[in-house]
């Protein structure tokens, strides 16, 4: 027992330090975001671009959000295993509504970059909640700012993830700490600021080493993307499947079961072994079900970041569009080639790179050049073209 | 008054200060996600109705000019489009379990989201999804392909119009 409610006190330290992290990350985001449906994704992706402190801080919260979630639910069961629950009613509370409040900032946080993933994510979300009947439309409907996603949405997103829902959050975590005040002394404030500087140092160095992912721009006529929640609630995922029938039993019946659950952990007092086993149901249960929905989807393609999928497009612009002329392997022999009375030039060659700079080469892709090549400008957008000439010059240029 | 009396009354008007505040708050959320946008052009132009020849659904982007809240803009949407004898006929793609975007196959579409598939007639076959897909009212006016495009709210068995 010992040994749980020191786990619990380190675990309540982490996600003080984490959530310090994630606050002063946001404050780093905040400069260059802007939130608006049609701004949001170039904003994030100028930040990504800059690299930098500001790409840092991103990978910072992405990741440290990811952290806060599960550090926050191994916390709630250690605390319900060391039978804290019911002597501490306040602090079990608190810790509650705290953990609501961490994975309402994940469910709002997690439309603001705009990508497919956010896009898709957050309608299917929507659906689900939608499911839960009597309750789920209107609860929809105050959330995303109407009957369906539109340029409201963002905004109001925006507004409970930076404007309202920290100060939720701190203040409950201010209530823990100042509750706990007695308990922090015995251990001592040097120790405790020590512990949270390693950690703090620990999370920068896990974020240098994993960027913060960005998916393609939202593609609201997409027919092909396969949206799939944060690994913390696959598990949910993969229960909704069993009860595909009665979708209220996972939108609705679960969350209220789960709910009343945690909340009557106060009220009872139950043996050791008793809290040893329903925690160890939980985890199993947890496990097994993301396993299986992990399995249920090992034929799911990897998904393409914005800049793979944007190189991606560019070899397909390449061949679709260019190859009858340049030829496939940029020598100027394609088909059509032939029927030109000057030579298309070969980009294999050091003569057609000299004096070639990308604003010369952009200029011909967009507007044309003498009498065979034609202007693109119509057919490709100025973001596919850049990427056409990064393309052109990692193929072809001489070393 | 003593020192307990006092803190009652403290409280009292704390959680009164806490009402005045957020109250008003509440209701300017709620009246701006209550607020409808006016009925943009209700037909989408599909261009030359003679183009729809085959009997295979085929998809096609359809863009309406509409308001949404404070711009007004030229909004996409797919539908799919097939020839049935003489007559023309339309489908959402819109996924009635989620909202995704479904995508034919062989014989019918499927959602790529929750593997609801449906018949080539729209019928729910198999999967989460509560209802038939969505069927949109199709004409034709001097040789044009009119579709009325609506959408309607997702996870529900029944059809309910989301726009006004």
């Amino acid at each position: 027992m010992k040994l749980v409610s020191g786990l619990r006190g380190g675990l309540g330290v982490l996600a003080a330090t984490l959530f310090l992290a994630l606050l002063t990350s946001g404050w780093g985001l905040m400069p260059s975001y802007v939130p608006t449906d049609r701004e949001a994704f170039d904003s994030v992706l100028y930040l990504r671009k800059l690299g930098g402190a500001g790409a840092f801080l991103r990978a910072v919260h992405v990741l440290g959000a990811s952290l806060l979630v599960s550090v926050g639910a191994l916390y709630l069961l250690a605390t319900y295993v060391a039978g804290a629950a019911p002597r501490e009613k306040r602090a079990w509370f608190l810790a509650l509504a705290l953990f609501g409040s961490v994975l309402f900032l994940c469910f709002t946080g997690f439309l603001l970059p705009m990508d497919q993933n956010a896009y898709w994510g957050t309608l299917v979300r929507f659906g689900i909640i939608e499911t839960a009947s009597g309750v789920g439309p209107p609860a929809a409907d105050f959330l995303r700012g109407g009957g369906a996603l539109n340029a409201s949405t963002l905004p109001r997103f925006y507004a409970l993830h930076v404007g309202i829902l920290p100060f939720v959050a701190a203040a409950l975590l201010a209530a823990l700490l100042w509750d706990a005040r007695e308990r922090l002394k015995t251990i001592g404030l040097s120790r405790l600021l020590a512990t949270a500087l390693l950690l703090l140092l620990v999370l920068y160095a896990l974020s240098a080493a994993l960027p913060a992912p960005l998916e393609p721009r939202a593609a609201p006529g997409d027919t092909e993307y396969v949206p799939r929640p944060e690994w913390y609630f696959l598990w949910l995922f993969q229960f909704g499947k069993y009860v595909e029938a009665w979708p209220w039993v996972r939108s609705l019946l679960l969350p209220a079961l789960a709910a009343a659950a945690v909340v009557a952990a106060a009220f009872r007092t139950q043996s050791e072994t008793t809290r040893r086993s329903v925690a160890g149901a939980v985890v199993v249960g947890f496990v097994l079900l993301t396993g299986l929905a992990r399995y249920d989807d090992r034929a799911l393609p990897a998904k393409p970041s914005h800049e793979q999928a944007l190189r991606a497009r560019a070899g397909f612009l390449f061949k679709e569009e260019c190859s009858s002329c340049h030829g496939e392997t940029g020598k100027g022999d394609g088909t059509q080639a032939k029927t030109f009375d000057l030579a298309v030039p070969d980009m294999n060659g050091a003569a057609f790179w000299k004096d070639q700079g990308d604003d010369r080469m952009r200029d011909a892709i967009r507007n044309g050049k003498g009498e065979d090549m034609p202007a693109f400008g119509k057919k490709m957008t100025a973001e596919e073209i850049d990427a056409l000439v990064v393309m052109l010059g990692d193929r072809f240029r001489p070393k | 008054m003593n020192r307990r009396e006092l803190l009652d009354s403290a409280r009292g008007l704390a959680a009164a200060l806490v009402a005045a505040t957020a109250l008003p708050v509440l209701l300017s959320w709620w009246r701006t996600a209550r607020a409808k946008d006016p009925a943009g052009k209700a037909w989408a132009d599909l261009g030359a109705a003679s183009k729809v020849e085959d009997a295979a659904w085929q998809r096609r982007t359809l863009s309406l000019e509409r308001v949404n809240r404070w711009r007004r803009e030229l909004q996409e949407d797919v539908v799919y489009l097939r020839r049935k004898g003489d007559a023309l006929e339309a489908l959402s793609a819109i996924c009635p379990h989620t909202g995704c975007l479904v995508k034919p196959r062989a014989e019918g579409f499927e959602c790529p989201c929750h593997k609801s598939r449906f018949d080539a007639e729209g019928t729910s076959l198999e999967g989460p999804a509560p209802r038939p897909l969505d069927r949109l009212e199709c004409k034709v006016e001097r040789g044009r392909l009119l579709v009325r495009y609506r959408r309607f709210r997702p996870g529900l068995p029944q059809q309910d119009p989301i726009d006004s």
